[in-house]
């Protein structure tokens, strides 16, 4: 087992996708304004478009044939160690005593050769990701149960193979160590419809527009050059000429624009989530999906740092909400954070509780009533972020020119932000668990088990002083969350039962 | 065994009832110097700028008012947040309180402590003054840093973290749920 080993060649094919995937996601929004120069600027599209295509085809295919001939690997009794790259050589190790978790993810093009993706899941450290792409099931298997055993005697030999060591770390993978041939049927599967929802009420259009925006004159132009004719062209055939035309026209594309970056995100949120499983398996939670790439996904109960709840002005229509269950931050970056967390895209209003309620067993959902922050959170606010602002930026502006009156009607619209906003403000707590509500329209309610906290911060300035008022910030593992404006009757006491709870709960919060 | 006492809330030890430690003297001694060096480099530059590029009087003047006010703020600023700045070690937890308008209160269990560094920069070395740093899980955010201590004390402070947190890495790795 001490030599090194290289992927069969199947993970080619497994090479060429993700770098397109990577591409596309990463590379391309970095592309944009050379994209925006192309559509405007350059004569021969289709020429120049299929020879920019093709070379960088041609470019993808060689560039996974070499990362493909550079990636070997080898196994030892206690690490994986990991050669792999085409410019920069790039030599990992990943001991197994890091190992939380053994992932397989079968890509579909995988299935008939009987290959898996063997994921070493290290959350808790900054590492990258370590996968072996195209290693045969029984090998993954064989290596994932060498993990296991060397985790098991691992925590035998540091707590005496005693009660302690049943509890201790060995846990993680002894639960997900019978995933093939657990029979267990799925808590909750999500069908095509649920998982377009979820897609609807992702933002990628608003993404999408965001990254356009800088453009925005020549694309309206390039429009109005070569596609406004052509509406013109198709109204004109069924309705009577007329100078509304071009008008109906223009809003035809928007409309046509938005639809399109709605089946984008409709089309990413199935890719992502196609065949979306969450099983339940006491210890552990795990959830399978992916359209092209079946990916797994799970965590350890004990794990969760906290579990969030979010709805936004789409699901409140829909009434649906997004479940995320947090594991603790691994390195540096949104895309790490991402890559750590369970989430059920979608899920009724009314379920979400009973979800929780298996992660968070000792937590009474039915007692979950907010407490209110301080309606001093509408006055200060509103004055100091916009009614002061505005009226100096306004006053300002008016000696050059007295209509600029009309910004002062501006904080009306603040108000009515900063009273919605008080209005979703809100915490709960408990002996062992603090719940915390924040929004806007929609709402997200963050529940978090008091011990696994790391620090706490009390602030006040004079001003919340006298008004007997303080804002507290809790820092979880995974991020911070904070609730401004509670009586500071009510943070204190909140801030000492939090402290007590974490010092003198033996539990060990990761 | 399952047990479910009742907690009196007013019988906890409450955090806001602690006596704390004001940062060494020398502390605001050696914020005015490094505020110094840089208030000088500043100045430097400027009175550099104004020779070549010949800049109008009142341009000048101006610019040394807000220069000097700026001095004056800052100095005012050194001594007034010292006055606000303390730390306080309780059996199981540091607290920290620092800020002169946001008066801002961290306390960090020792149980949750990743790890500690002292720091001490070559003005701190001549006052023998430390900077120490707390990490706990959680990111870049997650880290407190307490400037200002005198070097006995952010050792002593050093070792009795480091005895609390390695006396408790036994008893907590032992219980993971």
């Amino acid at each position: 087992m001490n030599e090194w080993k290289y992927l069969s060649p199947i993970a080619i094919a497994y090479f060429i996708l993700s770098f397109a995937v990577k591409f596309i996601k990463d590379g391309l929004l970095n592309f944009a304004p050379l994209l925006a120069v192309f559509v405007t600027q350059v004569d021969d599209k289709l020429f120049w478009a299929s020879i920019i295509i093709a070379a960088l085809v041609v470019f993808l295919v060689v560039y996974s044939l070499l990362f493909f001939k550079s990636f070997r690997f080898k196994i030892n009794s206690n690490q994986i160690l990991l050669e792999r790259g085409v410019f920069n050589k790039e030599v990992t190790t990943l001991s197994f005593e890091k190992v939380q978790n053994v992932n397989l993810s079968t890509p579909f093009y995988f299935e008939p050769f009987k290959a898996v993706n063997c994921i070493f899941d290290s959350a808790g450290s900054s590492q990258k990701e370590i996968s072996l792409p195209g290693v045969s099931l029984t090998y993954a298997e064989k290596v994932r149960k060498e993990i296991m055993q060397f985790r098991r005697n691992m925590a035998t030999t540091k707590f005496d193979a005693g009660s302690e060591a049943e509890l201790g770390t060995s846990h993680d993978l002894d639960e997900t160590s019978d995933y093939a041939v657990n029979n267990k049927p799925a808590k909750l599967k999500l069908s095509i419809k649920e998982i377009g929802l979820y897609g609807l009420s992702s933002n990628m259009t608003f993404i999408l527009l965001a990254f356009l925006a800088p453009f925005t004159e020549k694309i309206i132009d390039f429009f109005k050059e070569s596609f406004v004719p052509i509406f013109v062209d198709l109204l004109t055939q069924v309705l009577p000429e007329g100078q509304y035309i071009k008008i109906l026209a223009g809003v035809l594309i928007v409309v046509l624009l938005v639809l399109f970056g709605l089946t984008l995100s409709v089309v990413s949120a199935v890719i992502q989530f196609y065949g979306f499983q969450f099983y339940d398996e006491n210890k552990n939670l795990r959830r399978v999906a992916g359209l092209f790439d079946k990916h797994q996904i799970s965590i350890a109960k004990h794990r969760i740092q906290a579990i969030s709840i979010r709805q936004n002005w789409v699901f409140k229509l829909f009434k649906r909400v997004t479940v995320q269950f947090h594991q603790l931050a691994a390195g540096v970056g949104k895309q790490n954070k991402g890559k750590n967390n369970l989430a059920i895209p979608t899920l009724s209003q009314l379920n979400w509780p009973e979800f929780v309620s298996d992660s968070f067993q000792d937590l009474d959902m039915k007692g979950l009533e907010f407490i209110r922050i301080s309606p001093r959170y509408i006055s200060r606010t509103f004055t100091f972020n916009w009614l002061l602002p505005l009226s100096v930026i306004s006053l300002f502006l008016m000696t050059k020119n007295p209509n600029w009156i009309w910004l002062n009607f501006v904080a009306v619209f603040g108000l009515a932000i900063v009273y919605l906003k008080w209005r979703r403000y809100g915490i709960w707590f408990s002996d062992k668990y603090i719940a915390i509500r924040t929004g806007f329209i929609g709402q997200k309610i963050t529940i978090l088990p008091t011990y696994k906290m790391q620090n706490i911060s009390f602030q006040q300035t004079p001003m919340l002083k006298r008004n007997r008022l303080a804002h507290l910030t809790f820092q979880l593992p995974y991020g911070k969350a904070s609730i401004p404006y509670l009586p500071v009757r009510l943070a204190t006491a909140l801030v000492n039962l939090s402290v007590y709870e974490i010092e003198s709960n033996p539990k060990h919060w990761l | 065994m399952f047990s479910n006492e009742q907690i009196n809330l007013d019988h906890l030890p409450d955090f806001d009832l602690v006596n704390y430690e004001k940062l060494s003297e020398k502390s605001p001694i050696e914020q005015l110097i490094s505020w110094s060096i840089t208030y000088a480099i500043v100045g430097v530059i400027f009175v550099a700028m104004s020779i070549i590029l010949s800049l109008p009087t009142e341009l000048i003047i101006s610019a040394w008012t807000i220069y000097l006010v700026l001095m004056g703020l800052t100095a005012f600023y050194i001594f007034a947040s010292h006055e606000k700045r303390g730390v306080a070690v309780r059996e199981n937890d540091i607290l920290y309180r620092r800020g002169l308008f946001w008066r801002n209160t961290t306390i960090i269990p020792f149980n949750r402590i990743q790890h500690i560094e002292s720091q001490q920069g070559p003005i701190e070395r001549k006052l023998s003054l430390s900077t120490l740093k707390i990490f706990t899980a959680g990111g870049l955010s997650s880290d407190l840093q307490v400037s200002g201590l005198s070097s006995y004390r952010a050792s002593q402070i050093r070792q009795l973290i480091l005895s609390k947190t390695t006396s408790e890495t036994d008893t907590a790795e032992s219980t993971h749920e």
